[in-house]
């Protein structure tokens, strides 16, 4: 089979532990909520508040906003303070 | 001077569409953008803005609160899957569009991987994916047009097509832009003043995040028979268990199912052609992750109000249908719409399977069966619980205001697909009569394509809408993330991933929801996943593929490509 050239186009990046845990935190919490915290309603209401819906469509998506605008925060100010440049072992050529 | 629904609704929705042709129009005169390609000039708060208003479409509006009234945890797994995507569009994807040099999703892929079959390949995948949405949206504007002009709902996809057209056409994507703020005032704040207005009737709370703190108003307690101070969630519960509707969280899908759904929503939001097209433009990836923060932040002040109109929307289903004498009048008000059926019977209403109804079986003739489309229930909560019409008309407004703006970027999306990459010749950003008319035939046609899909959905608007995600899962989740952060990912592995996902997951859709619907039943389907859910399991078969197919036959040579370390 005739090989090709990959990599064309633009460059990859590499992703900094600090993204890899936002990503794995969010693979995980995502299903979690969405069948772990609704199913605690299977209980009835817990002082006739339903505390399963409560947390899975109501504190799940506040949680996620929390989690995008903390990470976008942090990452802009590594950026802006210079730490997101191809430093040594960051950067593929 | 008193006004009917109708009337109030022709003043408030003329208004608003008036509002939004005035900022196009304005806009337009002070831009030569290109008809197809957005602005350079937008900051993150208006994209986030503009990324919220097209991405709360019809199913989020019309649908998402009628799908959890009926089932709770399936309704769970919408709202957390859409909004966990977020997190992943920003780390993942969205800053590295940016500087990409192209303005599409296909076109972008293509360029990454040197490969103008991929690039062919992803806009046929584009294509499907946006036509799909774009028929949930047509099916939205349809289900809200076809009240007020008292049409059948299939006369009323034809006429949110002509609007759907004519809107998309009024402005360039940067004018959309600045419509987008505009709309997103009205969809949110008719959102968040219906669920307010519901929930003052029914617990005399206006607040829509309390509402499941909220307390028995009078009314609400004449409404569900319990005391007025009682808590409203469990005198809901014990209402709509008389009623023969399962509990709130109770789902007949399996933990499987909602973990494919929730995922399979996740990586779709990674794949929309037309939520990913703003980042081509944004100049720097602080600007993209900032937009999607802001993005995430408006699209979380409406979803946090969709369980407050769920419950309004449960009560007023249970409370004014089952066991009442003879239709209310807003069943009558809706039967010539055709989203409402009622079977010949005998004595009270009894809610259907089809509308949350456990399908009592009780001695003596059969009741009169009550069926309900599940997508009119937000609309018809209000005039059901005998709000004002200028609520109900304002809930209208909002509902064709996320239908329309959803619409118009999915045009635009598919006219660029079509444009730039499956006919190539015509350079990015290129303006000419032949390219404007070649985009705006684009444009028609997939209109008229996703109409015709729109006169028979395969399911409600969300589902519908959960497709396309499936769809764009499938396809464009593997390739852009390999293609951002895996320098070993070849343009055959990333084509071979991508057919192999999409082909599996609209194979399997259209297993079930076309060629055998009277399967389309959980017992059915492979794992327990149903068709809204397979799309997680495309993209995770797509990745496979994606990963050997780059082992096997690896790259010939690397050229020496800058990189950009991801912060974080």
């Amino acid at each position: 089979m005739r090989q090709e050239t990959a990599g064309q186009g633009q460059g990859t990046a590499r992703p900094t532990p600090g993204a890899l845990l936002v990503v794995a935190t969010s693979l995980v919490l995502g299903p979690l909520c969405a069948v772990g915290l609704a199913g605690v309603l299977d209980g009835g209401a817990v002082a006739g508040v339903p505390a399963g819906v409560l947390l899975g469509q109501l504190g799940a998506p506040a949680a996620f906003a929390a989690l995008v605008a903390g990470y976008a925060a942090f990452a802009n100010a590594r950026e802006r303070r210079g730490g997101s440049g191809a430093g040594p072992g960051r950067s593929r050529r | 001077m008193s006004v009917d629904v109708r009337e109030a609704a022709a003043v408030v929705v003329v208004g608003s569409f008036g509002a939004y042709v005035a900022v196009l129009l304005w806009d337009r005169l002070r831009s030569a953008a290109v008809f197809y390609v957005p602005g350079r000039r937008q900051r993150p708060l208006a994209g986030g803005i503009a990324t919220a208003t097209g991405w709360i479409s019809a199913a989020s509006f019309l649908s998402l609160a009628g799908l959890t009234a009926l089932d709770g945890r399936l309704g769970s797994a919408y709202v957390v899957g859409w909004t966990a995507g977020f997190v992943l569009l920003a780390v993942l994807v969205a800053p590295a569009l940016r500087r990409a040099g192209r303005h599409t999703v296909p076109g972008y892929l293509g360029a990454r991987f040197g490969s103008p079959a991929v690039r062919r390949v992803a806009a046929a995948c584009a294509l499907l994916v946006t036509v799909t949405y774009l028929a949930a949206q047509l099916r939205g504007a349809a289900v809200v047009l076809s009240r007020l002009l008292e049409l059948p709902v299939g006369a009323a996809v034809g006429v949110a097509a002509l609007l759907v057209m004519l809107h998309a056409a009024a402005g360039r994507m940067r004018a959309l832009t600045a419509g987008h703020v505009v709309q997103y005032v009205v969809l949110a704040g008719a959102y968040l003043v219906l669920a307010g207005a519901m929930l003052q009737v029914l617990a005399g709370e206006v607040l829509p995040q309390r509402a499941l703190f909220a307390r028995l108003s009078a009314a609400g307690a004449a409404l569900l028979g319990g005391a007025p101070g009682a808590p409203l969630f469990p005198a809901l519960v014990d209402r709509a268990a008389a009623a023969g509707l399962a509990p709130t969280a109770d789902s007949a899908r399996g933990v499987a199912d909602r973990v494919a759904v929730t995922l399979a929503l996740m990586a779709g939001t990674v794949g929309l052609p037309h939520v990913l097209r703003r980042f081509f433009v944004v100049p720097r990836r602080a600007d993209a992750r900032a937009t999607v923060a802001w993005g995430l932040v408006f699209v979380v002040v409406l979803y946090s109000a969709v369980p407050a109109v769920a419950l309004a929307v449960r009560a007023t289903l249970v409370g004014t249908l089952d066991g009442a004498p003879r239709p209310p009048a807003w069943v009558q008000a809706w039967a010539p719409t055709g989203l409402v059926r009622i079977d010949p019977g005998v004595g009270p209403l009894q809610l259907a399977g089809d509308s949350g109804g456990a399908g009592r079986v009780e001695a003596g003739p059969a009741r009169p069966l009550v069926h309900v489309d599940p997508d009119l229930l937000v609309l018809a909560a209000p005039e059901a619980l005998g709000l004002s019409p200028w609520i109900v008309a304002l809930a209208a407004a909002g509902a064709l205001a996320a239908a329309i703006s959803s619409a118009a970027g999915l045009v635009l999306a598919a006219a660029a697909s079509v444009v730039q990459d499956l006919a190539p010749g015509a350079p990015a950003g290129r303006d000419d009569r032949i390219t404007r008319r070649a985009a705006v035939s684009a444009g028609v046609l997939a209109v008229a394509v996703a109409a015709a899909l729109a006169l028979r959905p395969p399911g409600s608007v969300v589902q519908l809408v959960a497709l396309a995600f499936g769809v764009a899962a499938a396809a464009f989740f593997p390739a852009l993330v390999a293609g951002a952060f895996w320098p070993r990912v070849t343009g055959r592995a990333a084509l071979w991933g991508m057919v192999v996902g999409a082909a599996l997951t609209v194979g399997y859709v259209h297993w079930f929801r076309f060629l055998h619907p009277e399967r389309d039943l959980s017992a059915a389907w492979w794992f327990g996943i149903s068709p809204e859910g397979f799309g997680a399991v495309g993209a995770a078969l797509g990745a496979a593929v994606l990963v050997v197919v780059s082992l096997l036959w690896p790259a010939a040579a690397r050229p020496p490509t800058g990189t950009a370390t991801e912060p974080g």
